[in-house]
């Protein structure tokens, strides 16, 4: 498992999750692509879910699964993923330079 | 007011009943979204969820707070609502009036049942025993035991189902079995709720409407104006009984006041009463006062009319005047009367007592414009209130005791005969939602399974497998008309009983794979070298196929059999649940329907479903493997020590094909679960 995937999430983490998908479904909802029901049951999916999500990599699992059913809430899953990349890339960066500095020195 | 097309599933399932394909955003909706932004800046988002989850579905809706006003309906205009708010039917109805009131009484409870649980168990499982509490002291759920009213409640649905689902009827499967069945399929699906609260609001509106039997108008009017007179009674009381503790008479109680109020029979004679009882003399003592008091009067008003008549004559002129003498000789006798009674020391007394006890009574309040003052004013409204409650109590005797009048009979009537259409609509209301759900459900899980259909054709189109396209094509008409056929124009829904009951039969006779193979090549268009239809169920399907006919059908099957299957069942499954009563249903009116064969002829022998299950049990355990929401219901069910036995799987993959496994309807989206692979 990915060390980084597996890490547990923050509840300041889920709070911004939870914010980013609200708005997701408000944008549905003002825009007409998101009926009152979907919203109501994407709701009930959301708060069922999102609140027993611990790790990174369940988050991921849930916010997968939340796309598939409403296509509205997919960018919230794009944008996380995009973060993660980037966090993965520094890491990763690091990991390098640390190497570089180890055969430097 | 905008309209934006909604290129989702509300879009297919419009299109599929052969309606508009926009769905209409209003305004409400706009607004309501610009409160959520509200709430998202200002609480965040776990709010913003919290408040959508609260809001009631969009338009009419029901909630079982109004179950107390829609019982109350019932009973043949014999029910009311008490003053703690509960319905209640009179002790004089007659039985047929409370036949109809506990009839539709008992339906109300039902329905208000599973709604609350419903309502309870779409909150996550943390915050259900909340809910449960903050329901129960709105006094919307009797039982003060949660688990009560959710086994309740499931049984409720358990046995609606059992309609579309035989095997829930099973004996040997154990009650609590299929309460958890029904909690983590159906009974989590929001439509459902949504639908039953709808029905609900639907018979409260028409409950509202019901013809008034007028005689009970008339009674429910006398009561309320004898319980308002009443209140004014009681408020006079109250309010003389604090005149006179103001005035430091502490002798005479609220309850001495009403008796006395009670036993006179006018204003004067209940103040004299109380006068008395307040000087502490008795009734000739206060006669004698009185009349002492009265003297001066008297006399000013003799000597007034004296005057008139005789103007400015002198004594001596008016007594040789006729009726001069008598006039002038009344007036003495009375001032003759008045030195004498004066003279009585205990006359005398009490005079003096009157004086000052009783006058600041009488002249409290008293203003130009309140000449009676707070309590000859207190006094005079009492026995207002008194001769209003006496009249109103001989009118609810009097409608009491006639018998009903023929026009009232008939209204009385017409009242009930409409009562028991809300009856039926009380009792369907729960299986109407059931099959509502269930064929939605269908209707949009067979949209994307068609989409899918049409994207595995083009692909075999790009392959130049024009052969197997063909087949393809074959099989999927088939599919959209052999067992349930909708016609879009004519919009006509024919169930065709006896092509899903032989299909079904076939299956487990001759098993999945043969019986695919059979079943595919019956609608694939072969024909032998000599152009003749293959006959389907003799051919040797190794040796009268030839290879290029092999070969597209191999590819047929792989691609569509598990639709093909899921289908079929589908079809059996919700076809069985369309009885002589569910033909009536709401939905219905959507398209017309007819029967083709009878339901018999989906019927199945006890043998017949043993080899479904050598047939399909291996099938049906996969697909279940593949459904994490399935698999979250066998954990439960073994934790119960449940055995996973074939009709409990078959109902659970039936239930997952239907696309109410999981909340929301996850199969929309979820490819694949649920399939026979």
């Amino acid at each position: 498992m990915d060390p980084v995937l597996s890490s547990p999430i923050t509840e300041e983490q889920k709070k911004k999750v939870y914010d980013d998908l609200a708005l997701a479904m408000i944008d549905g909802m003002e825009q007409g692509t998101f009926s009152d029901e979907e919203s109501r049951a994407s709701a009930e999916f959301v708060l069922a879910k999102l609140g027993t999500v611990k790790t990174e990599q369940e988050l991921f699992q849930f916010l997968e699964e939340l796309g598939k059913r409403w296509s509205i809430y997919e960018k919230v899953l794009l944008k996380l993923k995009g973060q993660k990349n980037n966090q993965i890339d520094q890491v990763k960066l690091q990991e390098v330079k640390n190497k570089l500095n180890q055969l430097i020195q | 007011m905008a309209e934006v097309t909604v290129p989702r599933v509300e879009k297919i399932t419009a299109l599929s009943y052969g309606g508009e394909s926009t769905v209409v955003v209003n305004e409400e909706m706009q607004e309501y979204a610009k409160e959520l932004r509200r709430i998202a800046q200002e609480k965040g988002g776990e709010e913003t969820f919290r408040a959508r989850l609260q809001r009631r579905e969009g338009g009419a809706t029901f909630s079982t707070r109004e179950s107390e006003i829609l019982k109350s309906r019932s009973g043949g205009g014999a029910a009311g609502v008490n003053e703690e708010g509960k319905a209640f039917i009179r002790q004089d109805a007659q039985p047929e009036q409370r036949a109809s009131y506990e009839e539709n009484a008992s339906l109300i409870e039902r329905n208000s049942r599973v709604l609350n649980y419903l309502e309870i168990l779409a909150e996550p499982s943390e915050r259900q025993q909340e809910k449960f509490e903050a329901l129960q002291k709105e006094g919307r759920v009797s039982t003060d035991d949660f688990s009560k009213l959710k086994e309740a409640a499931l049984d409720n649905i358990v046995t609606e189902l059992q309609t579309w689902f035989p095997m829930l009827g099973d004996p040997a499967m154990e009650q609590k079995n299929k309460r958890i069945l029904v909690e983590d399929t159906i009974a989590r699906d929001p439509k459902l709720r949504a639908k039953i609260a709808q029905k609900m609001a639907e018979a409260r509106d028409f409950a509202l409407k019901l013809p008034e039997v007028k005689g009970t108008d008339s009674l429910k009017q006398a009561e309320e104006r004898k319980k308002a007179a009443e209140q004014t009674l009681q408020q006079n009381i109250r309010e003389i009984a604090e005149l006179l503790r103001d005035k430091g008479i502490t002798t005479l109680n609220e309850a001495t006041i009403g008796a006395i109020l009670k036993s006179r029979a006018n204003s004067s004679d209940a103040q004299i009463e109380i006068f008395r009882q307040i000087l502490g003399i008795g009734p000739e003592e206060m006669q004698t006062t009185l009349t002492l008091l009265e003297l001066p009067t008297q006399i000013a008003q003799a000597e007034d009319t004296l005057q008139k008549r005789f103007g400015t004559m002198t004594t001596a002129q008016i007594r040789l005047r006729p009726g001069g003498k008598d006039a002038l000789d009344q007036i003495d006798q009375l001032k003759q009367r008045l030195v004498t009674m004066s003279g009585n020391p205990a006359l005398g007394q009490h005079l003096r007592n009157f004086n000052t006890v009783i006058v600041p009574i009488l002249t409290q309040g008293k203003t130009a414009e309140n000449q009676a003052g707070v309590f000859e004013g207190g006094i005079s409204s009492a026995y207002t209130a008194r001769t209003t409650i006496g009249r109103a109590e001989r009118e609810i005797a009097q409608i009491k005791s006639q018998s009903p009048d023929r026009e009232r009979l008939n209204q009385q009537l017409t009242r009930l005969a409409e009562e028991g259409k809300l009856t039926n609509a009380l009792e369907s209301v729960l299986s109407d939602s059931i099959a509502e759900v269930l064929d939605e459900r269908v209707v949009e899980i067979r949209s994307l399974e068609q989409k899918k259909q049409e994207q595995l054709m083009e692909d075999k189109a790009k392959e130049n497998k024009e052969g197997v396209v063909a087949v393809m094509r074959n099989i999927d008409r088939a599919m959209r008309t052999n067992w349930v056929n909708y016609d879009e124009i004519t919009r006509t829904k024919t169930i065709r009983a006896l092509n899903i009951g032989n299909d079904v039969r076939f299956l487990a006779y001759y098993g999945r794979d043969e019986g695919l193979k059979r079943l595919f090549v019956r609608h694939s268009g072969f024909t032998d070298e000599n152009g003749r239809t293959l006959d389907w169920k003799h051919i040797n399907l190794e040796t009268d196929l030839n290879a290029d006919q092999k070969e597209q059908l191999d590819e047929a099957i792989k691609a569509q059999g598990e639709t093909f299957i899921s289908k079929l069942f589908a079809d059996f499954f919700t076809s069985r649940g369309i009885t002589d009563r569910t033909l009536g249903l709401k939905i219905f009116g959507k398209y017309a329907l007819s029967y083709e064969g009878t339901l018999g002829d989906m019927t199945l022998k006890e043998h017949e479903w043993v080899l479904l299950e050598k047939n399909f049990g291996p099938s049906i355990d996969s697909a279940l493997e593949q459904s994490r929401e399935a698999k979250q219901v066998f954990t439960k069910l073994q934790k119960e020590g449940i055995a996973k036995t074939f009709k409990l799987k078959w109902l659970l993959w039936l239930l997952l094909i239907l696309g109410v496994v999981g909340i929301g309807g996850g199969m929309l989206a979820s490819k694949g679960t649920g399939s026979l692979g």
